[in-house]
């Protein structure tokens, strides 16, 4: 027998998970909230989907002739639906290309700051002592300094672009996610599972990623989707303010930046874009809050 | 608690370095300030000379430690688009953010508070569902486009507050609300978990056991007891505010130190983005230190490192 079969000896694992989608889903449905969250979240998704079939105005596509035109229904022949911006580009269309570029930097940048702040949170709570000291000191120098402000500092001397706005936007918030796993961490270290692993002589490496970290992985879940729409936020400001990705990406931020220019008399290009960026942090925090209600109630604030 | 203080002021000075170091190594990645400093169609030597005269050709952390030592002191180099020192510049727009920040936490606290308090009251209300629920949508609500939509609603079709610059109270309004709503859903969420957990506790059911009438078992048992986490999380907050700010101020052409910063940027100004970021985020430095060593005073079990959120 190898250390983990004598191990389920003791304890057989999580009990079966056969009825748990069930519960799952009565649960979800019990809260207002939540259903309201799934469903902005399916609509922002289906949107970054559906960007594969718009083909019909082109995001990019400028027409000068059709510049500023309001919404009107319906659409085809010439109608745009969410109406056009200054150049005469179709907003419904760039509205629906945002939606992925959103996804894409929020999804990226909430992985890499999992793997960082899940590595450190692990590290610090399983060693403790001087590793511990150093990586809850610099997590908290790193809170104490304004994530806005770090992200615009950054762009503003490395200049726009995706992949430093992902590096940017990842590396800042992996405090979050080191502060909860190290927390159960300290907990699980002192339990009979983790001591019986040990005293058969698994290596500590494998300790942590069979043993500890299935324990942790619902608290992990549920910073991921604070920290992803947090992460969308400081995407759409930076764009906002003009210091997001390279100006030839759609994106909301930078969609209301120029609409902002045409707010008297063009009121759709800064309502939509909104509307869909809102949709989405909407979808994740009450997706998130209920995920922490059902998943892991202690998480609570 | 002097222990606590020493080291708690240790902390603050190690976050302000790291702060300086960023703001310093940022201007330092962004590429070699002298040939900007000299001008279009200067000679080698020229730039050279100035290269010299700045003393670009030192060792990094010299010019760091002179940086640093500048800055304590309240020298903060020269704006290259003003023409004037940073510090100047800096110290004249940082009572407008101020204004912004305080009148931002005052409008939190004010609808904050009275939500909280309703919703832990009447837990499973439609006061708590409509509470909770407003709370939510007001913390998904991207803080520029808020701003944008009031502009266009409060603004311009109705016209009833000016849309942007400082004057008086009026031009106060649209910007405090909008940099101001994020923090009115922390404020109610926090007063209501906090005042929920009180009001469960022995001395509630004795106060109400004496017979006294409930607004009083709320007013005076209840809430100064969940207030202490609350005014931690606005402490907290109020640096999360001056980050804000720095959108807000941009939005609303609020004449602050933000608006000054993002303008730095767009024209390449270094020094006084770095001198924005070094102020906002001593200021930040310094808020939450003053709202630790004050909770700290209020209650001792977190000098030592006790966590009570559990």
């Amino acid at each position: 027998m190898t250390g983990p079969d004598i191990l389920k000896l003791i304890w057989p694992g999580p009990a079966p998970r056969r009825d748990q989608m069930p519960r799952f889903i009565r649960e979800l449905s019990r809260s207002k909230l939540a259903v309201v969250g799934l469903c902005s979240a399916m609509a922002v998704v289906a949107m970054a989907v559906a960007a594969e079939w718009v083909p019909a105005y082109d995001a990019g596509r400028a027409n000068i002739a059709e510049r500023l035109r309001a919404p009107s229904l319906p659409a085809g022949a010439g109608g745009h639906v969410l109406g056009t911006d200054a150049l005469g580009r179709d907003v419904l269309a760039r509205v629906v290309r945002g939606a992925r570029l959103s996804l894409v930097v929020g999804g990226a940048a909430a992985m890499v700051s999992a793997v960082l702040g899940v590595v450190l949170g692990l590290l610090a709570g399983y060693y403790g002592g001087r590793i511990d000291a150093l990586i809850m000191r610099i997590a908290d120098i790193q809170m104490a300094f304004p994530l806005i402000l770090l992200a615009i500092t950054v762009i503003a001397v490395l200049g726009p672009g995706l992949l430093k706005l992902i590096v940017v936007l990842g590396v800042s918030r992996w405090v979050a996610y080191a502060r909860v796993v190290r927390g159960q961490v300290l907990v699980q270290r002192t339990l009979e599972f983790v001591l019986a692993a040990r005293a058969l002589g698994a290596s500590d490496a494998r300790i942590l990623w069979r043993h500890v970290l299935p324990n942790v992985q619902t608290s992990i879940i549920v910073v991921t989707t604070f920290t992803f729409s947090s992460a969308i936020l400081t995407e759409s400001t930076l764009s906002f303010l003009g210091l997001g990705v390279q100006p030839s990406i759609p994106t909301w931020g930078r969609m209301l930046a120029e609409g902002r220019e045409y707010l008297r008399e063009a009121w759709w290009l800064t309502t939509f874009p909104g509307l869909a960026l809102m949709a989405a942090v909407l979808g994740a925090n009450a997706l998130g809050d209920w995920l922490r209600d059902y998943l892991d109630p202690r998480l609570r604030l | 608690m002097w222990t606590y203080i020493l080291q708690r002021l240790m902390q603050a000075s190690l976050v302000l370095v790291g702060a300086s170091a960023i703001a310093f190594g940022a201007i330092f990645l962004s590429g070699d300030p002298a040939p900007m400093l000299a001008g279009e169609g200067a000679t080698r030597q020229e730039v050279e000379e100035i290269r010299q005269r700045m003393g670009f050709d030192r060792p990094i952390y010299v010019q760091y430690l002179e940086f640093a030592r500048g800055a304590l002191r309240g020298r903060m180099g020269i704006s290259l688009r003003h023409n004037e020192p940073v510090f100047r510049l800096l110290a004249e727009r940082l009572p407008a953010t101020l204004e912004l920040a305080v009148s931002a936490t005052v409008f939190a606290v004010l609808l904050g508070l009275p939500v909280g308090i309703l919703s832990a009251v009447r837990p499973g209300s439609i006061y708590d569902a409509g509470g909770m629920g407003g709370a939510l949508l007001a913390q998904s609500l991207p803080v520029f486009w808020l701003g944008l939509m009031l502009i266009l609603v409060a603004g311009s079709q109705l016209r009833w507050f000016p849309i942007s610059g400082r004057g008086g109270v009026e031009h106060l309004v649209l910007p405090s609300v909008t940099l101001g709503t994020y923090f009115v859903a922390r404020n109610a969420r926090m007063v209501r978990s906090s005042m929920l957990e009180v009001l469960g506790q022995d001395y509630i059911r004795t106060a109400r056991a004496k017979g006294l009438p409930e607004w009083r078992v709320i007013g005076r048992h209840a809430l100064r007891n969940s207030l202490i986490p609350v005014v931690t999380l606005m402490g907290l907050d109020f640096g999360a505010l001056l980050g804000g700010a720095v959108v807000v101020e941009t939005v609303f052409a609020w004449p602050g130190v933000g608006r000054l910063m993002i303008q730095a940027i767009y024209v390449k100004d270094f020094p006084l983005v770095q001198g924005a970021v070094l102020m906002l985020a001593a200021g930040f430095v310094v808020i939450n230190l003053l709202v630790d060593l004050t909770y700290a005073y209020l209650e001792p079990r977190a000098r030592h490192g006790w966590d009570l959120s559990s």
